[in-house]
């Protein structure tokens, strides 16, 4: 058994807009207030040239710093809030790197933190492609969710001090690819845990694994 | 990266099959006639692999082999059978964004990087009998995101 360790984005993808949404209005709202309360000054005390390009330097040397600590608060805030009253789950699997047709166990384990209902959990083996476009200082990430299997369980009411703990096996099918890692193309097998909390933000970490190049033993005919 | 330009040398890559499996010996048989005089370094038969896709191409040069080497006259020809071994990796693959090739690329360098004259004949190279997929029985849901990083 070996424990997969999660990457990336822990919330579910509409949660993660809303993060973002937040993230943006509060750089624009930031930067329209400072940029007003500036003009509003020019228009009271009638600025100097000088000193309005220096506000305007001390601005945007501000707001910069605001997009860069502000994305690390709103991301922190929303996984603060996520894992309020479950915890962050561990992943682990039966095989490690894996092969194609591997039938791969695999536990999930949540602790509880705090009495929450949960609706559903869903393990979902996703193939996600991964590519990066670079076009002069522009650089695109493209990505693609395939999804092989999707296994959705009920869910229950769990008490502070409690495990949730789900058992599923995945099969990587035959006629798949393998784990590809390059610098700008890379396909990547993730264990996917979608936690849907009644009344609550839902958590949906991915886990990455590694498949080779090899088909299983028992698929060769 | 390369161009084929003006056709100064015909180049015909013909490959024994056009599915290969790991390990396999890909033979390929190559013709080359030059139309006029070219100023050329090497030329090469390459074993490759590349992506094509939303991305950045990929490419592997997993084994290459000088069949002439110095200047083309006009009229000059060359005909060569090679042979390459196929590693374990990676397999061919068609994807959402990501495809993977694999080809026998010849290529005659010349003193211009840019004009530099080259054919390819691609072919699959899978476990399978056709390239891998991530939805070989297309039952399966799919989900797509594109963002810019900043």
């Amino acid at each position: 058994m070996q424990a997969l360790q999660p990457s990336g984005d822990i919330l579910d993808k509409h949660m993660s807009n809303v993060s973002m949404l937040i993230f943006w209005l509060g750089l624009v709202a930031l930067a329209g207030g400072y940029f007003g309360f500036i003009g509003l000054l020019n228009v009271v005390l009638g600025l100097s040239d000088v000193a309005l390009g220096i506000s305007a330097l001390i601005g945007l040397a501000f707001l910069l710093g605001f997009w860069l600590l502000w994305g690390r608060f709103t991301n922190w805030v929303f996984n603060w809030l996520a894992t309020l009253r479950i915890d962050l789950p561990t992943v682990s699997v039966s095989d490690n790197p894996a092969v194609i047709g591997d039938k791969v166990d695999v536990w999930v384990e949540a602790p509880i933190k705090g009495n929450v209902n949960i609706d559903s959990v869903t393990v979902s083996l996703v193939l996600h492609e991964w590519a990066l476009l670079n076009i002069g200082t522009t650089t695109d990430i493209t990505t693609h969710d395939n999804v092989i299997v999707s296994i959705p369980r009920p869910g229950g009411s769990y008490s502070r001090g409690n495990k949730m703990v789900e058992q599923v096996t995945l099969e990587i099918p035959p006629g798949n690819m393998h784990s590809l890692m390059t610098s700008t193309n890379q396909l990547i097998w993730q264990v996917s845990v979608r936690i849907v909390v009644k009344g609550g933000l839902n958590l949906a970490p991915r886990y990455p694994m590694t498949v080779q190049a090899q088909i299983a033993q028992t698929e060769v005919n | 990266m390369f161009g084929k330009g003006a056709r100064k040398i015909d180049i015909q890559v013909s490959v024994s099959e056009s599915k290969f499996k790991p390990g396999d010996t890909v033979s390929a048989s190559v013709s080359l006639y030059a139309n006029e005089d070219v100023n050329a370094k090497d030329t090469t038969v390459e074993l490759i692999w590349y992506t094509e896709g939303k991305g950045d191409r990929d490419e592997g040069i997993i084994e290459s082999m000088v069949i002439h080497s110095g200047d083309w006259s006009s009229g000059q020809s060359l005909s060569e059978t090679v042979g390459f071994t196929l590693p374990e990796g990676p397999w061919s693959y068609r994807g959402h964004f990501i495809t993977i090739l694999w080809a026998i690329r010849v290529t005659v360098a010349t003193r211009n990087i840019f004009s530099n004259i080259f054919d390819l004949k691609t072919f699959v190279m899978s476990p399978y009998d056709d390239v891998a997929l991530p939805n070989p029985n297309e039952s399966t849901a799919t989900y797509s995101e594109e963002s810019s990083a900043f």
